[in-house]
């Protein structure tokens, strides 16, 4: 068989392993996949957080598999393996040009396809010092539209019955972002690869070591220039081959007609350009420009030093700094939990929060028994919690606490509207429950009193998980909300004094 | 200037024209036909909900309607509640498609007994398929993640175990159902697919406190299959729960008491809001046999208003003595009663 069908094979195995396992991520389908196993073998994830966080987390360790094979045989994640690669790939195909005098043209090097270098420098620097800027990485990009956007459209429009109709806050731009990368094939083929992709800059740093590549024999080659025609990356195979840009896809290697181009092991390197096309001065002012953010964003209202109200974290998720230092915003939590309330956040983080995960509990809540979201975190930003420590079961002496409720009372129902109602109350999962009923007279408009049990909110046993929030009949803007007050992770977001001091 | 076909300049030929202008006025005839045709001065009218059949069997004078039995084996207190109202022939015939309605609300283990004992329905099940039902299917509009719900609180497993089918509320599942004689309840998004083809339906509630309803027996398990906005009905929980049992008349109610969450409900939380009672009580009058269910919380029918109102509106009642009520005693396995 062809080389090259059997990279499309590969592209397309991995392609399908990887649209399936996101599937999977879903309570009652893992049954022991490895939901994250992309993001576990991306290794810039692995690299960036043990720059920002200084531990390799869990899975991160299998980012060696292709950070190893990156040394030996190029950039073959790109073209053999990653999911963006291949639907940039096939979305390519769409618009690929009849004439081959024209598909040189279109696959040709451009300087600017060097921005992707810049792009890693800014996020390493970043990461030194802690800021982890990993959005735009291809995987986590990948999962988070996937799981943010196009499942849940897909959800919505089996009515709920192939996956599920989640909803998230600005959906739309997740999904929306991944049709404009699709579509900038019609540009430049494989635009995102070759431009922007930060795993792609990093892979070809790696692969400047490469011992193996395609190598082009000058006494065999005509100069038909065929090999350029449909070349994946860019990397010049018909001249000197741009070693760092090279995806490793052998067309080059099939279609030469005289055999010109192999793939051989140890080729002079004097024959090919082995370093990115990086200049040292741009690459410096870039550091210095991602270094001077650094003092910028610090300086700016963070939620680690004065944590907002509606900065609800899930529970097992670290302490703020670090969680920052952790989290990639690849939406796998989103993905998972049952019920929705895991969102996107806006700016409630800060800039270098944003898209970093929160609780809505207008949308969802926290259910009690639940520890999903802690299980599929690749970077541990979310601990793998365990129920007994969630609940604070023995010898824990606390359950996990994600903020505090509190009652509106003009809005409540009982208390404001003199109607009797308690679903908080009744909904409230803890023992004994966190909202107790307090008696009040009250008088109707005719004058006539009566008395009516009210809810108040304990907040010694409140654990935030936002169930009586998003059960409350007072739809539009509940009468009880939870706020980030007395997170059991922040040593700055306290409410009262241990319970043993306080008589 | 004449073109080449002698019209003068700016003049169509008579071919042109009549294509045309007919082509103009087919559209501005199809335009107005559409607009009038769509036209409605009145907003579209609410489609009229689904009436839920009555799945209830005829009474019999010289049976009991409610019974309960006290002991430690849930299948053979099964046999011996039923015994005396009929037995499960009376109930379940063959071909049956039976629809089981536990109480499945929560995603928490048995042990906080917030949800019906998985051995309950588990035995229900198994009996109604040695009774020659065709199909077992199982479900509830859960308050928390339903796949969840059934799985944490082991109906999933007890269902696999005998061959039951357990159906997941999806927005498709709900339609509207009407009760026209109801106070509240008149009209109402319900999950109606566990009844499409069902022939009986039985009620699986389990025994437990509520605030504000003061008990969650087997009237109030109809609030598991409600849709919408069902939070609303907590401002009038008591009429509620009345048309709720207007509006659902089983075949059966099994009412599960062999854990009594008798404080912090109905979500529990803790094993130690649970008193292991050991019982199960069977009747054909869902009244008579919540009446049973709030003595176990040491309730009278007095104190809870919904079972007054059901028994105004003729749908059972309170007085256990006229339902021919009997506490059976002893199931244990190898015990006195063997």
């Amino acid at each position: 068989m062809k080389l090259t069908r059997t990279r499309l094979i590969s592209q397309l195995f991995f392609l399908a392993l990887f649209l399936f396992l996101l599937f999977s991520a879903e309570y009652g389908r893992m049954g022991g996949y490895p939901v994250g196993l992309f993001l576990a073998l991306d290794p810039l994830i692995g690299v960036a957080t043990a720059i920002s966080s200084h531990t390799v987390y869990r899975d991160l360790l299998l980012g060696l598999i292709v950070l190893v094979g990156t040394i030996f045989v190029g950039r073959f994640f790109c073209g053999w393996v990653c999911p963006l690669g291949t639907l940039n790939h096939l979305a390519g195909g769409l618009f690929r040009r009849r004439s081959v005098k024209e598909r040189i043209e279109a696959n040709r090097y451009h300087a600017f396809f060097a921005v992707k270098y810049y792009i890693l420098a800014a996020i390493l620097v970043l990461a030194a010092f802690g800021v982890l800027q990993l959005a735009f990485d291809p995987i986590v990009l990948l999962t988070r539209s996937l799981s943010t956007s196009v499942y849940p459209a897909i959800g919505t429009l089996s009515g709920g019955d192939l996956m599920p109709a989640r909803l998230f806050r600005f959906g739309w731009l997740f999904g929306g972002m991944l049709i404009a990368i699709l579509l900038l094939n019609a540009v430049i083929p494989r635009f995102w690869c070759r431009a922007l992709c930060p795993l792609g800059a990093f892979l070809g740093l790696v692969s400047r070591l490469g011992i193996f590549h395609v190598y082009r024999s000058e006494t065999r080659c005509t100069h038909c220039d065929r090999c350029a025609a449909d070349c994946h990356g860019a990397c010049a195979p018909n001249g000197r081959l741009r070693k760092a840009e090279c995806f490793v896809c052998m067309t080059c290697r099939e279609v030469c007609p005289t055999a010109a181009i192999t793939f051989k092991g140890m080729p002079p390197e004097r024959d090919l350009l082995p370093a990115p096309d990086v200049s040292r001065r741009r690459l410096l002012t870039t550091c210095v420009v991602a270094a001077l953010g650094y003092p910028l964003l610090r300086a700016s209202v963070r939620s680690d030093r004065l944590p907002g109200p509606a900065l609800i974290r899930p529970p097992g998720a670290v302490p703020e700094e670090e969680f920052l230092a952790k989290c990639v915003k690849c939406g796998e939590c989103m993905k998972i939990c049952p019920t929705n309330v895991i969102q996107p956040a806006l700016l409630e983080a800060g800039l270098e929060g944003m898209w970093t995960p929160l609780m809505v509990n207008r949308i969802g809540y926290c259910e009690y028994n639940c520890t999903l979201c802690g299980e599929v975190c690749p970077t541990g930003a979310i601990r793998n919690f365990s129920l007994e420590e969630k609940l604070g079961q023995p010898p824990r002496e606390r359950p996990i606490k994600l903020g505090t409720a509190t009652v509106d009372r003009g809005r409540c129902l009982a208390w404001g509207k003199n109607i009797p109602c308690l679903v908080c109350e009744e909904v409230c999962p803890v023992s004994p429950k966190a909202i107790y009923l307090e008696k009040r007279t009250a008088r109707d408009s005719s004058g006539r009193e009566f008395v009516i049990e009210c809810p108040t909110v304990d907040p010694e046993r409140c654990i935030g998980c936002g169930l009586c929030e998003r059960k409350c009949p007072v739809y539009d803007k509940r009468a009880i909300q939870v706020s980030s007050v007395g997170e059991s992770r922040s040593d700055v977001n306290l409410l009262l004094l241990p319970e043993s001091r306080r008589d | 200037m004449p073109d080449e076909r002698g019209l003068p300049e700016g003049i169509c030929s008579r071919r042109e024209f009549l294509v045309r202008a007919g082509l103009a006025g087919m559209a501005a005839v199809g335009a107005a036909a559409l607009g009038f045709g769509l036209h409605n001065r009145q907003p579209a009218a609410k489609a009229a909900g689904l009436r839920l059949p009555d799945f209830s069997v005829e009474p019999r004078s010289d049976r009991p309607r409610v019974v309960a039995v006290k002991g430690d084996n849930v299948e053979a207190m099964l046999r011996r509640a039923l015994d005396p109202l009929g037995g499960i022939g009376r109930f379940i015939e063959k071909g049956d498609v039976v629809f089981l309605k536990p109480n499945a609300g929560f995603a928490t283990p048995p042990s906080v007994g917030a949800t019906t004992n998985p051995e309950v329905v588990r035995a229900v099940a198994a009996l109604c398929l040695a009774a020659g039902a065709a199909k077992v299917r199982i479900a509830d509009n859960s308050i928390n993640d339903p796949r969840r719900c059934m799985r944490i609180s082991g109906i999933a497993k007890a269902a696999e175990s005998v061959g039951a089918e357990i159906v997941l509320p999806t927005p498709s599942g709900f339609q509207d159902v009407e009760q026209p004689e109801n106070e509240i309840l008149t009209q109402w998004p319900f999950f109606v697919a566990p009844f499409r083809d069902a022939t009986k339906v039985i009620g699986l509630p389990v025994t437990k406190h509520h605030s504000l309803a003061v008990a969650t027996l087997g009237m109030k398990n109809w609030y598991g299959l409600l849709g919408g906005r069902r939070d609303r009905l907590h401002q009038n929980i008591q009429v509620s729960i009345a048309d709720l049992a207007t509006l659902v008349r089983p075949t059966l109610t099994i009412l599960d008491a062999t854990r009594v969450l008798f404080r912090n409900g109905p979500t529990g939380g803790s094993p130690s809001d649970v008193r292991e009672e050991r019982t199960l009580a069977a009747g054909v009058d869902p009244v008579a046999v919540d009446t049973f269910g709030a003595s176990l919380l040491g309730k009278e029918a007095a104190e809870v208003p919904y079972l007054a109102e059901a028994e105004r509106r003729g749908l059972g009642t309170t007085d256990l003595k006229a339902a021919g009520f009997e506490m059976l005693a002893g199931t244990r396995v190898g015990g006195p009663f063997g």
